[in-house]
């Protein structure tokens, strides 16, 4: 049998795998007490040369396809491709996978043990992000999901001494076991009504509906089960109620992951589904109209996300619900996704990708912030934050960007991110949808200028109980810590004021995606 | 002769399934499910995956299975611990699955006897789609063997093959981390 895998499409990814085993090695081979930095490194290191590789290297697979296969993007591995729009969230993810890594050092620092075992698992849930950017049929994105996902219920129990932290790891298994179960029953749905589990096999049937008869049914119950389960990783109503929690108990750095890279898998599944499955289920129907489905979803999880989040206290909560209120507008971008034809489809996905690539920097900021600040003071309440300004005013600075980014502010990369989505929605004639998300981003900005308040118009508290002696000095930074920030405070207003070639690049992923076929 | 017999066990196979979520007793729970997957067993089966209802047998209701109840043994859970510690929300979820269920399997027994009407292209009458046939009708015809699914496993689905080798890598690692006894 000759198998020819075209295995150097994927290179950047086992590089990542390597990475991660090798990061578990070292942690066997070092004396305790000196495995923390070498293990981050490794890691650090392989996620580095996986994004240069992505850079420069030219990773098109649709150049590359077997002659006399008519289809562009053909699969040169069953069920996964390599196009421009995969090499893009590969790129996003790996740079994302750098950052996180930075900001986790500080965390990983104070653990004796289990340094291998959590970067492994971090690198494990990146490598299985970064392959499903490029999954074709419906086996390779269940296998990718669950890889993201297992390793994901792991990390959030890690810090099993806590009671948060396991309630969190417990929450997210049972709830997201459950998610899993429906998404299974919709693949089996979907198999039983077409037999195949390939996108483009499936959208061929779906161009032809009628000949599916009675069998359409079926069809369409496996997409509304696909459906929750991608909603679940997104966090959409009324798949969210795991995620105050989750992101409260769960360790900060692993906070930081769910709300940038396993928030990016929903993200990036999402897109595929939507070009390659939901678009053509849209056109096909009749009577179910998937657009109001998700339009509706969106406008209750945008809602939901930002009226609940005015009231909290604590950092984290308050950054979870914030990204349930930023799954609304994901929602948006997708609902628009669907409804569009090809050339509206192109500008939903940038809008989209530019989301994305915002949105994991900005996220990167904040956490590495708030690893910052728990490290010095061991809280996330918000006395910690009380007058941050006063103590260190650069952290204090990177915050209030993150946090004007994430409401919306020109000229931070956030506008920007919100507004082309808004846009590619009025461009459908969603005006409503639209207006939702305008206001949203006014009651958003109240919620987050308090907490720019707290930082910079009130003197730092002591005494307060949750808050330890060393309040009133500096927060310590160390020296990737300082990269994050500085990273992140470039990258958000650099993609804000400059955010011209930031797009094109997104555009340009987000056309190899409407031409495959 | 096939038809009856999926139904027969397929019955079986949700009914134990039925019985194992609803038993008060952990051990009672746990002989229901091996049930259970005798009757999936018994359905793949039917559908010639010889080597599935095998696997099925030998590591599900055999291996897995004894790992359970050795695991209710040593934990000597008691029926009160566990009425206590219920989660009020799941019969919800269950209701919504079954229901979403029992749904699309009315449809699916129904498609068999409707008719699709004609072709829009051609005019012609056109085929009921039946979901149960007698014979197999739709799909690559592949005899379940071992040596198929290997050629299946390790050729076309390699990608999903090794992804899967890297999640329970994952899951050890999980395992490892959350029993060991001291971390720190």
């Amino acid at each position: 049998m000759n198998i020819d895998l075209n295995l150097h499409l994927m290179l950047p990814e086992l590089i990542v795998l390597a990475a991660a085993l090798a990061a578990i090695v070292t942690e066997l081979l070092l004396p305790a007490g000196r495995r923390a930095l070498p293990v981050a490194w490794t890691c650090f290191a392989g996620l580095a040369v996986a994004f240069v590789m992505l850079l420069v290297g030219d990773y098109d697979g649709r150049a590359m396809r077997v002659p006399g296969d008519a289809a562009e993007g053909a699969p040169l591995i069953t069920g996964w491709i390599s196009d421009g729009f995969s090499v893009f969230c590969r790129q996003v993810i790996a740079f994302g996978g750098m950052l996180l890594v930075l900001l986790s050092m500080p965390y990983t620092r104070r653990m004796d043990k289990g340094h291998g075992e959590f970067y492994g698992l971090l690198l494990f849930a990146l490598f299985g992000v970064m392959l499903s950017s490029g999954v074709s049929d419906l086996l390779s994105f269940f296998v990718c999901l669950e890889l993201v996902t297992i390793s994901a219920f792991i990390m959030a129990a890690f810090k099993r001494n806590d009671l948060r932290s396991a309630e969190a790891g417990l929450k997210y298994l049972v709830i997201g076991a459950a998610s899993t179960a429906l998404l299974l029953l919709g693949i089996g749905f979907i198999y039983g009504a077409t037999g195949t589990l390939s996108f483009d096999l499936i959208t061929q049937q779906l161009g032809d509906i009628e000949a599916l008869g009675p069998k359409a049914w079926l069809l369409w119950i496996g997409l509304a089960l696909l459906l929750s389960g991608l909603l679940f990783k997104i966090g959409g109503v009324p798949f969210q109620v795991w995620m105050p929690d989750v992101y409260q108990g769960a360790p900060s750095p692993v906070t930081a992951f769910l709300s940038t890279a396993s928030k990016g898998v929903g993200l990036i599944l999402f897109i595929r589904i939507g070009t390659a499955l939901l678009a053509p289920a849209e056109a096909a129907a009749g009577g179910v109209s998937l657009v109001a489905v998700l339009g509706t979803v969106a406008v209750v999880t945008l809602l939901f996300g930002t009226l609940a989040a005015i009231p909290q206290k604590n950092i984290k909560r308050l950054l979870a619900y914030s990204s349930i209120g930023h799954a609304g507008y994901l929602l948006m971008g997708i609902t628009a996704l669907v409804k569009a034809s090809e050339a509206g489809q192109v500008d939903a996905a940038s809008a989209l990708l530019f989301y994305l690539l915002a949105y994991v920097v900005t996220n990167a900021t904040a956490f590495a912030v708030i690893v910052l600040v728990s490290g010095s003071l061991g809280t996330h309440e918000h006395p910690a934050y009380s007058g941050l300004a006063q103590r260190s005013p650069f952290v204090a600075l990177a915050m209030c960007l993150a946090l004007l980014s994430l409401a919306g502010v020109p000229p931070m990369s956030g506008f920007f991110g919100k507004f082309l989505i808004l846009r590619a929605a009025v461009n459908e004639g969603m005006v409503f949808i639209a207006f939702v998300g305008a206001v949203g981003v006014v009651i958003s900005l109240y919620f987050y200028l308090l907490w720019i308040k707290e930082m910079y118009f009130k003197a730092p508290r002591e005494g307060a109980e949750a808050v330890k002696a060393g309040s009133l000095k500096p927060v310590p930074v160390s020296v990737p810590a300082l990269v994050v920030l500085v990273i992140g405070i470039i990258g958000m207003l650099g993609m804000g004021i400059a955010m011209g070639p930031f797009y094109d690049w997104a555009a340009q992923a987000a056309e190899s995606l409407a031409a495959a076929p | 002769m096939t038809t009856a017999l999926f139904y027969v066990f397929g019955a079986t196979a949700l009914a134990a399934a039925l019985l194992a979520v609803t038993r008060k007793n952990a051990v009672a729970s746990a002989i229901w499910l091996i049930v259970m997957f005798f009757g999936l067993a018994a359905n793949y089966v039917l559908m010639e995956a010889w080597f599935v209802a095998v696997v099925q047998v030998l590591v599900y209701a055999g291996a897995i299975m004894v790992l359970f109840l050795f695991v209710i043994m040593l934990l000597d859970l008691r029926t009160e611990v566990l009425e206590s510690t219920a989660a009020p929300r799941l019969p919800a979820v269950g209701v919504i699955a079954a229901l979403l269920f029992l749904v699309g399997g009315g449809i699916a027994v129904h498609s068999a006897s409707l008719d699709p009407g004609p072709d829009p292209q051609t005019g012609e009458a056109r085929q009921a789609a039946a979901l149960f046939p007698d014979e197999v009708a739709t799909g690559p015809e592949i005899e379940g063997t071992a040596e198929n699914i290997g050629g299946e496993i390790f050729g076309k689905w390699i990608l999903a093959f090794e992804v899967t080798s890297v999640l329970l890598l994952g899951a050890i690692l999980g395992a490892v981390i959350l029993t060991k006894r001291r971390l720190t």
